[in-house]
């Protein structure tokens, strides 16, 4: 089978994967006790009139059989209409609620995501091909201790050091309200609100990668056509670069690939310690609310997000390793 | 024959303890009463209270199961399961907390009534007590304010004997800003940012305000006060009722006129007039009248709106009617002496009439009103900008009927995370913190409070924090076993421990430093020798039941030991431990 053909049906298997997900998705959140209706008037500490509930309950379709519910949905997920939020903002359809915010979420774990990678493979690499050494032992130690601190004490002492002892860093959010800035300075004043959510993301995730990656090179040190390569007389840089290097980088792209749904966990707890309003802080609302179209709309989002980045990654893997076909 | 007959009973009542014996020595392990305290994940107060509960409550018998579940669950339980015991579906015990009105506790009391079962009222841990109810009932139909404190007075004792439910107290809250700002009461959150200075600055300078306030407290869900969540905090700033909070002179609270003059009530009662001020403006210039309070009180009551507000409202107001450009006339379902409280509330706050309208009541909720740009209001600060929950911008209206605000611009940032709220402080990204988050981090407060830079008070706040115990759960029913439960809460271990001393103790669900609290309602002070001796008149046996240890060599065979255990038993000491005492072995 060519590689044409492979990637054809490697697509069109997100299709089937795609609604299977949605219907575990869907099916768990209205399993999940609570009554989205009664605490949306709980929440507000209010005696509420039962007709009142009643009524928000019919317009929202809430008194029909689940499945119905289910088929409701998909029918207008399918026509591009996730439905219109009920417990966060009244009337706000679901689609633009998570535009609004999907940026903020994507620049923070974008450039973690980038920084990650840069320094995990590189140091990876250094420290796997000068095992032992002062350079090995500094960044294995900063890695275990990188991932074994939760984002969330990281998250509220980078605050404490750089923004009340030291001043130099903005203490929450992504942009400053209340002053005008002009175009640059509204671009410096949202990296420096980035940078330190940026670093307490990419700490742990360049933990995880650095690990992964020098374990991997290790390996492949070890393999005969490694030593053969260098028994051929081939120079020690082209041996790490050219022959070791690319079978590394195969379960690296894997892991990449499936950790974007890891990335996004992250996403919730740095986004509640610096208070920004991205995807995470957002979901954490939803899921509080049970607000079953606003949480399908955003599991949806995932969804793609993670099933795109396999199948990118998956493609990537047949790319670079041409003996893999399934 | 007579010496023969009592050595006959002897033998039969040594035969038959001695089944009871092995009886109650089998059933001894389980405490007589079980009750299933409903624990919020996450919120620790909640746990070390039921942690600290469940230590006590053992001395008298009762195990406390504490049952964690997430919000949702507990509210559930809680909330909309009225009455059920846990094992039913609902809750035994927990431990919670209500905010009130500052002004007139009347209607929220009410909540407490039989037939107030939620969603309606609060009563879901269901205590049905005739006395009180006809107290309440009285208290709410009269006009007459020494008539309504004597009712008050006598249903707040009716309250404390009957433990409808057990007060812990009232927690303190700091206010937390920079040491520049004066004139904010924290009381009234951000209701008097009009009266707001900031130190070392004059009115001419252009000053800005950032407030951090907290997603439970001040969360703009909606921007028209119909829906507005919890999210007051910022809609007061911009939208004013017909009342407002006030202060008498030894510090109660009660409602004073805002952009209403006066008030009268016909004879009967069940008519109240509003005079209105003539000199308010909208922020868009346009005139205030009675036709805007006419279609604000009449979208409330059109269930079409789904305002918020339509129970409690609908509940005292039957219609409105505007005779003139400064006259409202209220026509009442029943008689509302709480009725400038009602009109005085977040959800009453007036919107302007030449607005919105021409909008239908179904439409409101998802008109771009609610969901994009507010309609101008009347308070000292109109809109400006926001960003859904995260944050609110607004700016000074100097045509306020008040005098213009000194403050120029105020913003809202909605943090959840409290330590993350501090560090804003702290870093000099905001100059005030909202003095929900004080209770959040109890520990930070003394450190804060030696701090020159900010300023630091203890100011009380109208929550009541209680401990709902269900009366259908059939041990709780007993009047004498929730008032030995009052007995065994260790109220000042709670204060300094938990709460770090911002705790104020209580004795009726009144807060005092509002209207209508009785100072001479009883007090329940911790005390677990009256607990038991209370729980002995209600018929429980001492627990832990006494232990009676006998030497190895008498305790030949448990038949023995039965037969031991059922003499005690026999003779009225009620549940005993036989334990078989270990001989040390010599070296």
């Amino acid at each position: 089978m060519g590689l044409g053909a492979y990637i054809i049906r490697r697509i069109l298997l997100v299709i089937p994967t795609f609604f299977i997900a949605t219907v575990i998705i869907f099916s768990l959140i209205h399993f999940a006790p609570g009554d989205p209706i009664k605490l949306m008037f709980a929440e507000s500490g209010h005696p509420v009139s039962p007709e009142i509930v009643e009524q928000v309950r019919k317009r929202l379709a809430l008194d029909q059989p689940l499945y119905v519910q289910y088929l409701i949905w998909i029918g207008k997920m399918l026509s591009g209409d996730l439905g219109i939020s009920y417990g966060v903002a009244f009337g706000r359809p679901v689609l633009s609620l998570i535009t609004e915010r999907i940026w903020v979420t994507v620049a923070l774990m974008g450039a973690a995501e980038a920084i990650s990678i840069v320094f995990a493979v590189a140091l990876g690499v250094i420290a796997a091909a000068k095992q032992y050494s002062v350079i090995d032992n500094v960044s294995s130690v900063s890695a275990l201790i990188g991932y074994s601190m939760p984002t969330f004490w990281t998250g509220l002492v980078s605050i404490m050091v750089f923004a009340v002892w030291l001043g130099v860093l903005p203490s929450f959010g992504i942009v400053t309200h209340g002053v005008e800035l002009g175009a640059t300075e509204r671009t410096i004043d949202f990296a420096r609100h980035l940078i330190l959510p940026v670093i307490v993301v990419s700490f742990v995730y360049t933990a995880y990668l650095f690990r992964l990656v020098r374990s991997n090179m290790l390996e492949v040190l070890r393999q005969d056509y490694i030593t053969t390569a260098r028994a051929k007389g081939v120079g020690e840089r082209t041996v790490i670069y050219k022959h070791a290097l690319r079978n590394t980088l195969l379960p690296t792209v894997t892991f990449i690939g499936l950790s974007i749904g890891f990335i996004l966990s992250g996403a919730v707890v740095v986004e509640t310690v610096f208070s920004i309003p991205g995807l995470g802080s957002l979901f954490i609302e939803f899921a509080l609310k049970r607000d079953y179209p606003a949480l399908m709309g955003l599991s949806v989002m995932i969804t793609v997000m993670v099933l795109l980045a396999n199948l990118c990654a998956d493609i990537a893997y047949s790319l670079m390793d041409p003996r893999i076909r399934y | 024959m007579k010496a023969k007959a009592i050595f006959v009973v002897f033998v039969l009542l040594l035969i038959s303890n001695f089944f009871i014996g092995m009886q109650t020595t089998r059933g001894q392990e389980q405490p007589p009463i079980t009750i299933h305290w409903v624990v919020i994940a996450g919120v620790t107060k909640d746990l070390e209270i039921a942690e600290i509960m469940k230590k006590e409550l053992i001395q008298i018998g009762i195990d406390v199961r504490i049952e964690t579940m997430e919000k949702a669950s507990a509210l559930a339980r809680t909330y909309f399961n009225p009455g059920l015991t846990f094992d039913e579906g609902g809750m035994d015990a927990a431990y919670q907390g209500y905010s009130w009105m500052l002004t007139d506790y009347v209607w929220y009391i009410g909540c407490y009534a039989s037939e107030f079962l939620p969603p309606i009222g609060w009563n879901y841990w269901a205590w049905m007590n005739g006395k009180a109810d006809i107290l309440i009932k009285n208290a709410m139909s009269s006009y007459n304010t020494t008539e309504r404190l004597k009712y008050l007075y006598e249903w707040q004792e009716e309250h404390q004997k009957d433990v409808g439910t057990i007060v812990v107290g009232f927690p303190l809250y700091a206010q937390m800003t920079l040491k520049e700002i004066k004139g904010y009461s924290g009381m009234y959150r951000a209701y008097d940012a009009g009266n707001w200075t900031v130190e070392g600055k004059t009115r001419e300078d252009s000053v800005a305000v950032r407030y951090i306030s907290y997603p439970g407290t001040g969360y703009v869900t909606g921007l028209l006060p119909f829906y507005l969540g919890t999210g007051y905090i910022q809609l007061n700033t911009m939208y004013r009722s017909l009342y407002q909070v006030g202060q008498t002179p030894d510090g109660k609270y009660l409602a004073v006129p805002d952009m209403a003059e006066s008030v009268g009530f016909s004879e009967d009662g069940m008519t109240a007039t509003f005079r209105l001020r003539r000199d308010i403006k909208w922020h868009d210039g346009v005139p205030f009248t009675s036709k805007d309070v006419k279609y604000t009180f009449d979208a409330i009551l059109d269930p079409k709106t789904e305002a918020e507000y339509y129970g409690d409202f609908s509940d005292a107001v039957k219609s409105v009617e505007a005779p003139d450009d400064y006259t409202v006339v209220l026509h009442l379902r029943r008689k509302a002496p709480e009725l400038t409280t009602l009109v005085m509330t977040s959800y009453s706050l007036i919107v302007p009439e030449h607005v919105l309208g021409k909008i239908p009541h179904d439409q409101l909720k998802t008109s771009d009103y609610n969901t994009k740009t507010p309609p101008p209001g009347t308070g000292p600060y109109k809109f400006k900008a926001w960003a859904r929950v995260e944050y609110m911008e607004v700016e000074a209206f100097n045509d306020f009927y008040r005098g213009p605000p000194f403050v120029d611009k105020l913003v809202f940032e909605c943090i959840s995370e409290p330590m993350t709220a501090l560090s804003a402080l702290e870093a000099g990204d905001a100059e005030m913190v909202d003095i929900y988050f004080s209770v959040e981090f109890p520990d930070e407060i003394p450190r804060l409070k030696a701090d020159p830079k900010f300023n630091v008070e203890s100011v009380p706040y109208p929550r009541t924090m209680f401990i709902p115990l269900n009366h259908n759960h059939p041990a709780l029913g007993n009047r004498l076993v929730r008032q030995a439960i009052a007995y065994l809460v260790p109220y000042e271990k709670i204060r300094d421990e938990v709460y770090k001393g911002m705790l104020q103790s209580g004795n009726s669900p009144i807060h005092p430093a509002t209207w209508g609290w009785n100072p001479n309602a009883t007090y329940y002070k911790y005390d677990p020798a009256k607990a038991k001796e209370l729980m002995a008149k209600a018929g429980y046996a001492p627990w832990p039941p006494p232990e009676i240890v006998i030497p190895s060599s008498v305790y030949v065979m448990p038949a023995v030991a039965g037969l031991i255990a059922g003499l005690i038993v026999g003779f009225g000491a009620g549940y005993v431990v036989m334990k078989r005492k270990k001989e040390k072995k010599r070296e």
